[in-house]
């Protein structure tokens, strides 16, 4: 194959560098690193929470997608098929590291299990505000951390990455109440964490 | 319906996934029950929070890790010539 100059495919369309790149055309190849690397270096520090598990996983992902390419049938965007690569890419290093992946770790002994903190008040309206706090940052990373590898993974995708459920169901190949379900769970869980700074005083809600 | 039954719908809420019939179901509870209107109050927070977080936290890849795959992807294309 024809290699192409890197200007030329600075101006290319993301479907034309992939036709070319298939065609083992290896700067096409490249372009299309360069325009996807960001995203998915920060899905591995999201879900992988250092930044040399986060270059591994980069680097995986992109020697795998160069492999599979061949095969992608462009029925879901390029993006969607990277992220898909690399999700699986970090289950496995999750699995490597012990991590659990559904498994709820249970904190709690008492068993009078309430279905959620009563008399809460309802936090302050400004996120923004929130975040300038580092106590409430270390905490929102560690509670997301806290999280099983799988339902971090699915809490990633749909709420700050924006895919929907029926695209991480096509995804991670689960259906897509069982991909509602988990949002769900992992949202209570979060909540209850955070429940923690605006309530001190509050003892936590269990997990529905 | 147990509150717990309601709670179950506040993610499907949250996201405008849930049927009408049961928006009209939850949105009524909502207004009777103050302890599941703050559950949902604040499950949108813990929501927003996490995004805002992450989204003033994206990162550039490293020069050397994005050289790094390059390297790797050279020795690959050399390797399918033969």
């Amino acid at each position: 194959m024809e290699q192409s100059s890197s200007k030329a495919l600075a101006l290319l369309k993301e479907n034309e560098l992939i036709e070319r790149a298939k065609s083992r055309d290896n700067a096409a190849f490249e372009e299309l690193v360069k325009r996807n690397q960001a995203k998915i270096y920060n899905l591995g520090l999201k879900l992988l929470g250092n930044k040399e598990d986060a270059a591994d996983l980069l680097q995986e992902t992109f020697i795998n997608a160069y492999y599979a390419l061949p095969k992608f049938e462009g029925k879901s965007a390029f993006s969607t098929w990277l992220y898909r690569i690399a999700t699986n890419n970090a289950f496995m290093k999750m699995r490597k590291k012990k991590i659990p992946l559904v498994r709820f770790e249970t904190e709690r002994s008492d068993s009078s299990r309430e279905e959620f903190s009563l008399g809460m008040s309802d936090w302050s309206n400004d996120p923004g505000a929130h975040l300038r706090n580092q106590e409430l940052k270390l905490l929102i990373e560690k509670s997301i951390n806290a999280l099983p590898g799988k339902y971090k993974t699915i809490f990633v995708l749909h709420d700050i990455e924006g895919f929907s459920t029926e695209e991480i169901s096509k995804m991670l190949n689960l259906s897509v109440p069982a991909v509602k379900s988990r949002v769900h769970r992992s949202r209570v869980f979060l909540r209850d964490k955070l429940s923690s700074y605006f309530q001190p005083g509050v003892k936590q809600g269990a997990n529905l | 319906m147990k509150c717990e039954k309601y709670l179950e719908l506040i993610s499907l809420y949250i996201d405008r996934e849930l049927d009408q019939d049961l928006i009209d179901v939850l949105e009524e509870h909502l207004s009777l029950c103050q302890d599941c209107l703050v559950f949902f109050h604040t499950m949108k927070k813990t929501v927003t929070l996490s995004r805002t977080y992450y989204k003033k936290k994206c990162c550039r890849v490293p020069k050397a890790v994005s050289t790094k795959i390059f390297y790797h992807l050279r020795l690959i294309y050399k390797k399918e010539q033969f």
